[in-house]
């Protein structure tokens, strides 16, 4: 997937200036900057929330916000997972359930994807009986459950101690690894950023990238 | 509907409230019809029972048969029936009562050969009678004799059904001139007067076109009110859910999966709601004195149930409406920057 010179105005302030992004299949990319520089504007580009006043989102060699709206809402539901600073699940549907909800195929077993992320004895239990952690971990689940191409986390560790925002950040990069999709992750915290194949700064609306 | 049913089954404690307070809209409403129809049946019953399609009354009557007063003429071929308030004496006691006199051999017949002075009595007029008593008009003396009993009410009160033999007798023996309230026949015989169909006659009998009115009004209010209480509980439960919905829509999931789960919510509640209501009313029918007007017409409650099931669908294009403008943006992380 790749972002061409994408800018973006809000408030009549740009936001995001001639912006390129690439990220290729089986990377990990962590994005950082401070707050409203623009990060979570190009998340909302990158997962087909927002269209940009410039640019182009190519998938596929395709740029996808010439696609109608519900083309773009199929998109995000098939090519696209989200994880969010909260996990959002819905209060009255077990953990399994969460996952059949939106799963529309069935290249994804979504017991055994809970499972493999450690949730087995915790599939038919509602959200409230979760530990934080547990939460993310199912929101992450979720994310994964239609195999898509990209997968954009935003502040997954927010909320998680130290040691479970590592797991989580552990869990997306391997998806990245192992599966071959491409992660972007939006994180504040530093001591994250080891696992990401690639660190990113956003500042003024540009993005740069961060040597190592 | 998958997801609408696992949110009721599992937020019980809010649907179950939800569904009383509905419960108990639709029931007031079906209550009151049954009131209503109760208070209709003991207006007009005796009318109702009557199965003509026109009347012919005195264009001075104002469509009310008891000031209605036609001279009697030759022509025998047209049918005709006399309606007067009594006061009759039962053991020495007064009672109001109506005198409903019909043909002998016609379809509106009081459905018993009478002989002349006899008459069939409602049996709200007194527990004590019984057949073969002795009632006397208290005005004219006249003895009339009480040969079964069948029911019928007439502006709120007990009829007595006789032949128009036993009338014409009766007004002979009060020296009065020989008259009738209405003449009975196809609308294509009656080219003048006061002719009128028999709902016409119901809705003529003193007080009951404002009874009636009354109860409508309630009704409609009802459902008025019993619709924006379900739309507004739905709104604000669907306010509620925005964070999740919003996570949802942006995730991909098609609104109207969501839409569904609401609309299935909604007609699920009122539909048990009125269904419930109704069962209930039969019950309030069964155990109630008998001396109360109330009567469950399955026709009206359903009717006015299925109003209330119409009206909640489209009260919930509210909270539908609000799911659509959903910002899923807004949702996740509040202002873009």
């Amino acid at each position: 997937m790749r972002l061409s010179h994408v800018s973006h105005q809000f408030d009549g302030h740009l936001v995001l200036n001639d912006i390129e992004l690439h990220v290729s299949p089986g990377e990990c990319v962590a994005i950082v900057g401070p707050s409203g520089s623009g990060k979570s504007t190009l998340l909302y580009i990158l997962g087909l929330l927002r269209k940009p006043d410039q640019g182009a989102f190519m998938m596929d060699g395709r740029d996808v916000f010439e696609l109608d709206e519900e083309q773009r809402r199929l998109l995000r539901l098939l090519e696209v997972g989200f994880v969010f600073q909260q996990a959002h699940l819905i209060p009255y549907l077990t953990v399994l359930e969460q996952l059949e909800l939106i799963q529309e195929t069935e290249e994804v077993d979504a017991k055994q994807r809970l499972t493999d992320l450690g949730l087995g004895h915790r599939l038919h239990h509602l959200p409230t009986t979760l530990s934080g952690g547990e939460k993310q971990r199912v929101a992450v689940a979720r994310a994964l459950i239609n195999s898509p191409r990209l997968i954009l986390a935003d502040e997954p560790t927010a909320s998680l101690d130290y040691e479970n925002g590592r797991r989580v950040m552990e869990l997306l990069a391997d998806e990245a690894h192992r599966a071959g999709r491409s992660v972007v992750v939006i994180t504040h915290d530093e001591r994250m950023l080891d696992v990401c194949d690639r660190v990113l700064r956003i500042l003024d609306g540009a993005l740069t990238e961060v040597n190592n | 509907m998958k997801l609408g049913w696992k949110e009721m089954s599992r937020q019980k404690r809010k649907f179950s409230m939800l569904f009383v307070i509905t419960f108990l809209i639709v029931m007031l409403t079906t209550l009151i019809t049954g009131l209503a129809d109760g208070l209709a049946y003991d207006n007009g019953s005796a009318l109702h029972e009557l199965n003509a399609s026109t009347y012919r009354l005195d264009p001075d009557s104002e469509g009310q048969l008891t000031r209605s007063f036609i001279d009697v003429t030759a022509d025998t071929s047209t049918e005709t029936m006399s309606v007067r308030p009594l006061t009759v004496t039962i053991d020495g006691k007064k009672e109001e009562v109506t005198l409903f006199a019909l043909p002998s051999a016609s379809n509106i017949d009081p459905g018993t050969n009478l002989e002349t002075g006899e008459v069939l009595f409602d049996p709200s007029l007194s527990e004590q009678l019984e057949t073969g008593d002795i009632l006397i008009d208290f005005a004219s003396n006249y003895r009339f004799t009480m040969a079964g009993e069948t029911p019928g009410r007439y502006s709120h009160g007990p009829v007595m059904y006789t032949t128009n033999e036993t009338w014409f007798d009766y007004l002979n023996h009060s020296e009065q001139r020989p008259y009738v309230s209405a003449e009975i026949g196809s609308e294509s015989m009656m080219s003048d007067s006061l002719v009128m169909s028999q709902q016409d006659l119901i809705e003529s009998v003193p007080g009951y076109s404002a009874e009636q009115s009354t109860f409508t009004m309630m009704r409609a209010f009802l459902l008025v009110i019993g619709t924006f209480i379900l739309t507004a509980f739905f709104y604000l439960f669907t306010l509620q859910k925005l964070p999740e919905l919003g996570i949802l829509k942006a995730i991909g999931l098609a609104p109207r999966i969501i839409g569904r789960a609401l609309l299935f919510q909604v007609i699920v509640i009122v539909t048990t709601a009125v269904v419930t209501s109704i069962g209930v009313t039969y019950v309030v029918d069964a155990l109630i004195p008998s001396s109360l007007p109330f009567l469950v017409d399955f026709g009206h409650v359903a009717l006015f149930g299925s109003m209330f099931i119409f009206l909640s669908v489209l009260g919930a294009l509210l909270p539908l409406w609000k799911l659509r403008q959903v910002d899923a943006i807004e949702i996740i992380g509040g202002k873009a920057s």
